[in-house]
């Protein structure tokens, strides 16, 4: 586990993306038709509907078609088809993506979750996490249940007991599957030191 | 309680974690088999085809549990028959990585399937006590050592190091080093997920205990 309270943002930024990409991607006419459409597949479940460039993380997946093909798979079926509402899912990643210290999820996301309405000052206050004073029950619960995962990979019988008053079983089955994808896409953004997309400043962004 | 990643080996009571998470009722209860679709039997049977597992026909708590929600179900199925049918890291290897991941995760489930898994393949029982010792324990190779570390350090530090990842890297190629992260990552969403829900053991695991 990180100490993401006193976490220092810069000394992260620079460990993950301060040295070279560890995997090179493919050159722009290496990366092969199939896995463009994947690309294209996995952008418009996340509502983006310019695929005009490849953002470079696909290009580096492209070396292992079937591991991204599986990894996108498991994404769309979270995002595109998971029972957690927008918002809810979104709040999960952000804190999720800060638990990490990962500059490539934490900067995507807060994109991502302000096309779901959530604002800077609760994007700021996924930093701090359920300790946090304006969330409201069920809000905290997620942070709470994402710090849980972190540092027990359990959930507490409060937490459960206060995220089951709003979710269904399906969502409460899904949300520890959806901590995990997102883990999972820590460990190989981060180990990668793959590029940050043009736009996304990382672990600053708010 | 602390995990064993963070305070272990010795100290760590199996018993107390598998008590934990187990000796609490299941928090999503199976379907019962009567309620079982068409669908989900054909799930059922496609993924155990797969794994090599024989179909007797009757469906575990644990999967009839899942099977409440069929697509997540058939999401994680993809992501596990890949990794293990299709996978660019060597089985052996993939088990061990795997063992230490459950280990350091504290979950029973993983750990007790994976034990026998890993036996399969030939493991020893030598290598599994050695697993829980970890990266610092005597008679690793020095790839087996730097995998073992790299287990470590994606819990500890959400990174790989770059000693550790030049190490992995002289033996491993790009597919291989790219898919070790994600393969840590699905076996964390599995081990969440069955420890979440405290999900009934199969009657061959022993859980933490198992060896």
């Amino acid at each position: 586990m990180l100490d993401t309270e006193n976490l220092d943002v810069a000394a992260r930024m620079a460990e993950i993306i301060g040295k070279p990409a560890r995997i090179a991607p493919y050159a722009d006419d290496e990366v092969t038709a199939e896995a463009r459409e994947l690309s294209a597949h996995i952008r418009s479940a996340f509502g983006v509907t310019d695929n005009a460039k490849m953002p470079q993380v696909f290009a580096v997946m492209a070396k292992h078609p079937g591991l991204f093909k599986a990894q996108m798979d498991m994404g769309v079926q979270l995002v595109g088809k998971g029972q957690l509402s927008g918002r809810d899912r979104e709040l999960a990643i952000l804190r999720n993506a800060w638990l990490c210290g990962a500059p490539y999820e934490w900067g995507e996301h807060v994109d991502i979750s302000q096309r779901h309405g959530i604002t800077h000052e609760e994007i700021e206050r996924c930093t701090v996490g359920s300790t946090a004073p304006e969330w409201n029950g069920h809000e905290r619960a997620i942070m709470k249940g994402v710090e849980e995962l972190h540092a027990d990979k359990m959930i507490s019988d409060a937490t459960w007991a206060v995220l089951a008053q709003s979710w269904s079983e399906a969502q409460l089955m899904e949300f520890p599957v959806l901590i995990g994808q997102y883990i999972s896409t820590a460990l190989l953004q981060n180990s990668l030191r793959v590029r940050l997309a043009g736009d996304n400043p990382g672990l600053e962004y708010r | 309680m602390a995990l064993p990643g963070t305070d272990t080996g010795e100290g760590f009571a199996a018993a107390t974690r598998d008590a934990e998470i187990l000796a609490s009722p299941q928090r999503i209860a199976p379907l019962p088999e009567e309620e079982l679709s068409e669908d989900a039997r054909a799930i059922c049977r496609e993924m155990r085809k797969s794994f090599g597992i024989p179909e007797d026909g009757v469906v575990p708590d644990s999967i009839r549990t899942m099977l409440r929600h069929p697509d997540l179900y058939q999401a994680q199925m993809a992501m596990g028959m890949f990794l293990a049918g299709n996978g660019a890291i060597p089985p052996r290897e993939r088990e061990l990585a795997i063992l230490r991941h459950a280990w350091l995760s504290g979950a029973p489930y993983e750990w007790g399937e994976h034990v026998m898994i890993s036996k399969g393949l030939g493991v020893t029982t030598e290598e599994i006590e050695r697993v829980i010792q970890g990266a610092s324990a005597e008679g690793w190779s020095d790839h087996e050592r730097a995998l073992i570390g790299a287990v470590d350090e994606l819990l500890s530090t959400v990174m790989l190091s770059d000693a550790t990842w030049a190490e992995l890297a002289k033996t491993w190629n790009e597919q291989q080093l790219m898919e070790f992260p994600v393969l840590i990552g699905a076996y964390f969403a599995t081990a969440m997920q069955q420890n979440a829900l405290r999900v009934r053991l199969s009657p061959y695991n022993a859980g933490l205990t198992q060896r």
